[in-house]
Formats: structure tokens, sequence, C-alpha cells
């Protein structure tokens, strides 16, 4: 039987899943690598294990939403990834909705006692 | 931080990955592992040692996990296909259950199917789930879920009314498809009346409705298949029944004024006729049943079509 606090953490998770795609295409407006990517986003506030960061990346760049280059940096080769074009234009359009979901989920829970 | 241990790492990850994706995924774990190791030996002023190299990989995650992220099929049935997974892995298993749940009847009684290499009802039953699951799989794979997943909603059964179960309908599908392989002669009876030095015989009057009775035994499994497939055609599936109810009445009517049902060869008195007049009595009560089935039908048929409540039993 799931307790109270399995159960906040499932749905917790479920509602971070599709914000962290948001908020990693929103980071990568400026080029970084996988640490740093990761780094800039909990020092946003935004927590994110490698295990669901890098195929995410792999996954965005398949789809054409981020480009990536090797490049040798701190006398290691790493793997900078930006956001595309196409990415940006997908984010524009998916921030407008995050925020239109925003204003309206905040309406709600404004109504409520 | 010692390489050997990432090397370890990085190389059951790797072994999990795709060939042509390989080295780029690891080499680019590698830095991410480098970079965070780094980070902790600055921060504590000293190289990690081995019990610290050890929980920053276990933080990293089983290798068998990271690299299963990187797979693009995550799930072999996914949500939209699941619901429909389940219900045709259950429907076979209902059928299975009644197949040899008819066969083990067979069995009490004597017969025995003249095939070989029949399964054991639980191979059947685990060969059927990996069979159901595979072409769900393929299905999510190579297939369209939403295509799969489309229906009608005029196909809709309605929603009162009584009509009969699945499980009746599909029961009864399984001794008809029994009973036509019995009576054409795939499916052998053993003789009954052998271990009382008696032989049990049909008389020659079914001879003659033979294939009335072929075509009674087809009507019924084909009513039974337009009432597991079609639902939503209430009142054909009435029409069908009383029809065939009918047919197998006036078939029954017929062989029942023979002045013989049973040839019994063997050395008894009273045995025949008594084992005679058993069957009699036994197709007087299939003949009042199939009567009494097709008044029910076309009672119910009535009620439905004058728009008053169907009858309820």
């Amino acid at each position: 039987m799931p307790t109270e606090a399995d159960i906040f953490e499932t749905l917790r998770l479920e509602l971070r899943r599709g914000s962290l795609i948001l908020a990693v295409l929103g980071q990568l407006r400026a080029e970084h690598y996988g640490y740093t990517l990761r780094k800039a986003l909990a020092d946003a506030g935004v927590e994110i294990d490698e295990g669901a960061l890098y195929p995410m990346l792999r996954r965005l760049e398949d789809q054409g939403l981020l480009c990536s280059e090797w490049r040798v940096e701190e006398r290691r080769n790493k793997r900078f990834y930006r956001l595309s074009p196409e990415g940006e234009a997908v984010l524009a359009r998916l921030v407008e909705e995050w925020t239109r979901l925003n204003a309206s989920v905040g309406a709600i829970l404004k109504g409520t006692p | 931080m010692t390489n050997d241990l990432i090397d370890r790492y990085l190389a059951a990850v790797g072994r999990e990955l795709p060939p042509q994706t390989r080295a780029d995924i690891v080499a680019e774990l590698r830095d991410e592992l480098m970079s965070g190791a780094e980070a902790r030996e600055e921060r504590l002023g000293r190289p990690l040692n081995i019990a610290e190299q050890e929980e920053l990989l276990v933080e990293f995650g089983n290798p068998l996990l990271v690299a299963g992220r990187y797979r693009k099929v995550q799930h072999l049935i996914g949500p939209a296909l699941y619901p429909v997974w389940w219900a045709a892995l259950r429907a076979s298993l209902v059928v299975i259950g009644v197949v040899y749940g008819a066969l083990v009847l067979i069995g009490l009684m004597g017969g025995r199917l003249s095939v070989d290499g029949i399964m054991s009802p639980l191979s059947a039953a685990v060969f059927m789930t990996g069979a159901v699951t595979l072409v769900f799989a393929a299905l999510e794979r190579f297939g369209n879920p939403a295509r799969i997943t489309r229906w009608k909603p005029d196909r809709l059964p309605p929603a009162e009314g009584k009509r009969r179960s699945r499980f009746d309908i599909v029961t009864e599908l399984v001794f008809g498809v029994l009973f036509l392989l019995w009576w054409v002669g795939l499916l052998h009876f053993r003789d009954q009346g052998a271990a009382f030095d008696e032989r049990l015989e049909l008389a020659p009057v079914w001879d003659r409705w033979h294939w009335w009775i072929v075509g009674y035994s087809l009507v019924e499994i084909g009513s039974n298949v337009v009432a597991l497939a079609r639902p939503d055609r209430v009142q054909l599936s009435r029409w069908l029944m009383i029809w065939r109810s009918l047919l197998g009445a006036g078939i029954l009517l017929g062989v029942i004024q023979a002045s013989h049902l049973l040839v019994v060869s063997g050395p008894s008195g009273k045995a025949p006729a008594l084992l005679d007049l058993g069957m009699r009595l036994f197709l007087g009560v299939l003949i009042l049943s199939f009567v009494a089935r097709a008044a029910t039908e076309g009672w119910r048929l009535y009620h439905e079509e004058t728009g008053e409540a169907a009858p309820r039993r």
C-alpha cells in the first residue's frame, strides 16, 4: 500500500516531467555541455539527474531541436549543446502554452478555499 | 579518481548500448563522471577514496538502467494498447479454460480426441499469454495504436435489457465446435456400452438427418460468432436464436418419431429398451428447451420492438 509520501512523490515526478524539457530547452539558449547544463539548472532550482538528462538531450537532438558539437575544453573532449533554429521556434510555442496553462491553473488554484 | 573503476563502469554501460551510438554516449558519460569526481575532489581538497568513488557511481545509476534510458523503445506495450492487450488476453484465457473444461467433460464421458499433441492447460495458457503479448508488442512497435483502438459508438451494446454473457456465448461456441467435430467424425468417443458387453450406436434415423444437423450446428456457431463480434446487433442475435431454436426443435421432432433412436447390440434383456427410452426423454426435454428459448427470445423481441420494458428473468 503506497504511503502518502509515495503518492506525493509520484505526482511530483509527473508534474516535473513535462516542465524539465522546457527548462532544458530554455537553458540551452546559451551553449552548455552536460555537466555545466546540469549545474546551471540546479542553480536555477531545477534538479535533474544525469540518467534523465543525457538521454533527453539525445532525444531532443534527434528531433532536431538541439545541435551539438564535440570540442576540447579544460583538457577534455566535451559535447556542447545549444538550441537549433527549429528548437527556438518550438520553445517559443511551448513557452506560450506554458504561460497560458500556468495562468489557468493559477486562477483555478486561487479560486479554491 | 582512478580511471579503472570508471572504465569498468562505462564498459558495463557500453555493453548494453547499440554499437552505432556506443562510443559517443560513453565518451559523454565519461566526461560527466570525471567532471563530477573533480568537483567533489576540489570540495574535499583531496582525491576521492574507493568508497567515495563507488558512492559516485552508485548515484550515477545501475549500468543496465543508465543504458536502458537511451533505448528508443521504453515499454513493450504502451498505455494506449495496454487495455486492449489485457482484454484480448482475458478472452484468450477464457477460451482456453472453456476448451479444456469441455475436454475434461468429454474425458469423463469416455471420449478422446483423434488428434495427438494436445498441450497441457498450463502450457496452453503460457503459450497463449506469450503469443498475445508478442502480437501486441509487434503492434506497439510497427502498428498504429490509434487505428487499432478506433471504435464506433453505434456498435456499443444497449445499456439495458437481458443479454447473454460473453462467457455463455464462448462456452456454447466451444461446445458447438466440439459437437460438430464429433458429428462429422473428427472427434471420437469410446463405446460406453463396451463395459457392459453391449455396443451402442445411433439408429439409422440419424443418418437421414445428418446434413440437417450439420446445418443446424453451423447456424448455431455462426449465430454465436455474430453475438460475440457484434453485441450491438441485439435484434439480429435474437432472430438467429429464434430460427436456430425452431430449426433444432424441428429436426429433433423428425428424429423422435422413429421407432428406434439407438441400436444396442449385446446379450442384455431390458437394457436396449431402457436406453432408447432414456434417449427419447432426453430429446423430448431438448425439444421443449428449444421451443422455450425461441418463445423467450420472441417475447423479448416483441417488447423491444414495441418499446416496452424488456422482460427480465
